[in-house]
């Protein structure tokens, strides 16, 4: 039934701000001081706001990503907790389909965070708005990955750190034209496209921010990220929410 | 309502692929309006059948209807009253927060914590509302498991094991609390290792033994008359019992005048009245244990 899981929305967004989102304000807050000691000796660091936001979401992004699915289900299957939630009225599925999405709300507040901070310390406003669709699609990617090995079984996020910081890797060695094997080569399309979403992206020599995919490679970035999603779903509908007589 | 035929499962491991029979050719049917117990030694596969009456877990062989639908279909429009056997829940919810987070899932929307605060009172777990899970005891944790299970007023309640953990205070009130929850339209599913506690409550027992289903008992309608059970005997002090008489019986050691024989009933009324017959007395006469006991050892042996 989808309307207990719909009004229980609010707990799971609690979940979440008690998660990512006080990692979000915590860093917010630590940033604006750092930076604004920072501007007190250097106040040219002003002019390269941009930079400061780019660099910044660039290192932080993907670990809080990881941090908000990091075993979404498989902590309740491993630990029990699917015992109490689902002899309720409720799809598995569905409950977990809204808390990722509800997880993905709050990392797009991330860059948003960020700017205010930048704008409470240094003056100045920098748009967040390019940064927020890059969180939104990297949290689909790299979310969808944890959260699709989360109903397979516990070590989720290691799978999505190995993968993302190996493809990451692998993109920038091909990118410098440095031998790789055969089979590393032809391996690497298959890999989630991560580095179709930089925050540092430059272009011509020049700073450019956040950079997006478009064209085909946005229908590729999405379609991976909608597949990895999608097989996470179809685990929850057809594989039973117990894994033992008393687990 | 549950009707399971032929239910089989087996876990196999992953890797070696070894098998482990949890559960072998288990049929039975419950009805509304039962309280229906389960009973049997560890890893006899009561958990294992209570997984499957919820979806928790698919059988590998056989089915299991719930009014005609699959289980996982059934809980997933109706919801079940679920107790397991270790209640989990986050340890740093509070206990309001864990019942009316239950209250919400199980459909009350805006009625959630009046819910909630209603049953926490009917269990004693007011004072303890602010309090979080890891720092309950386990006999509180056991209330916590029983309110949210309580929440949903269901037609089917599911109690794995309910008073492990409970104080005889709390052990007595759930047995009241068992007798107001019975109505027509309901089935209440009770598995524990306390036949004493099953023998109260239940119309009806499953024994299960090494993953079958050995026999249906009804407490309240005794043991059956043509079944040997053990029963006490006591003479008055100083008589003994005349030659010939009770062969088998066994004195209670310390007890003076108090024996235990092996009998149908109308084997011991046979030797009973022998025993008057023959100028003898009787101070004393009933069952040793309980007709669930004789039963639940009968089927599974005394080494369980």
């Amino acid at each position: 039934m989808m309307t207990p899981v719909l009004d229980y929305a609010r707990w799971q967004l609690r979940d979440h701000v008690r998660g990512a989102g006080l990692v979000i304000v915590l860093f917010a807050t630590v940033f604006a001081l750092f930076l604004w000691q920072i501007a007190k000796g250097n106040p040219g660091i002003v002019d390269g706001a941009a930079t400061v936001l780019a660099a910044t979401l660039s290192q932080l992004a993907w670990p809080l990503v990881v941090l908000a699915v990091a075993g979404m289900v498989s902590t309740d299957r491993v630990d029990g907790f699917n015992r109490s939630l689902f002899s309720a009225p409720v799809t598995p599925a569905w409950y977990y389909l809204q808390r990722f999405l509800i997880g993905g709300v709050i990392l797009a507040t991330l860059p948003v965070a960020a700017a205010i901070a930048i704008r409470l310390s240094l003056g100045v406003w920098t748009a967040p708005w390019q940064a927020v669709l890059g969180v939104i699609l990297l949290y689909a990617l790299l979310g969808g990955l944890v959260f699709c090995w989360s109903t397979f079984g516990r070590r989720d996020w290691a799978i999505g750190v190995s993968l993302y910081l190996g493809q990451s890797a692998l993109h920038g060695v091909r990118e410098a034209g440095m031998p790789i094997p055969v089979w590393l080569r032809e391996l690497t399309p298959l890999l989630p496209p991560f580095h179709l979403v930089q925050f540092e992206g430059m272009e011509g020599g020049g700073f450019v921010g956040t950079s997006l995919p478009s064209g085909w490679d946005l229908v590729h970035y999405l379609g991976y990220a909608a597949g990895l999603l999608g097989i996470g779903l179809l685990v929850l509908l057809v594989r039973p929410m117990g894994s033992g007589g008393k687990g | 309502m549950i009707a399971l035929e032929a239910v089989g499962k087996t876990y196999r491991t992953l890797i070696t692929r070894r098998e482990v029979r949890a559960l072998e050719d288990f049929s039975l049917t419950l009805s509304r309006g039962e309280v229906v117990g389960i009973a049997g030694p560890n890893g006899a596969g009561k958990s294992t059948l209570i997984s499957l009456i919820i979806g928790f877990l698919t059988p590998t062989s056989g089915t299991v209807r719930i009014d005609g639908r699959s289980p996982r279909a059934y809980v997933e429009r109706t919801g079940v009253g679920y107790l397991p056997e270790l209640p989990a829940l986050p340890p740093r919810w509070t206990v309001r927060e864990a019942l009316v987070r239950r209250a919400v899932l199980g459909g009350r929307g805006a009625a959630a914590t009046n819910r909630a605060l209603e049953v926490s009172s009917q269990l004693g777990l007011d004072e303890h509302l602010r309090k979080q899970v890891r720092q309950l005891s386990k006999g509180n944790l056991q209330r916590l498991g029983l309110g949210q299970a309580l929440l949903d007023d269901s037609d089917l309640l599911i109690l794995d094991e309910p008073t492990h953990g409970l104080d005889p205070l709390w052990t007595q009130r759930f047995r009241e609390l068992v007798a107001t929850l019975r109505r027509p339209d309901r089935l209440i599913l009770v598995a524990s290792h306390n036949l004493d506690e099953l023998e109260r409550i239940a119309d009806r027992v499953a024994i299960i033994h090494q993953g079958r289903l050995q026999r249906v008992e009804r407490p309240g309608a005794g043991g059956g008359e043509e079944m040997a059970q053990a029963w006490r005997l006591v003479v008055p002090p100083g008589r003994g019992l005349p030659p010939g008489l009770f062969t088998g019986a066994a004195p209670v050691e310390g007890r003076e005048g108090s024996w235990r024989v092996q009998g149908t009933l109308a084997e011991v009324n046979a030797e009973l009245a022998r025993l008057l017959e023959a100028g003898g007395a009787v101070a004393a006469f009933g069952p040793e244990v309980g007709g669930l006991e004789s039963a639940f050892r009968a089927a599974v042996g005394e080494q369980s």
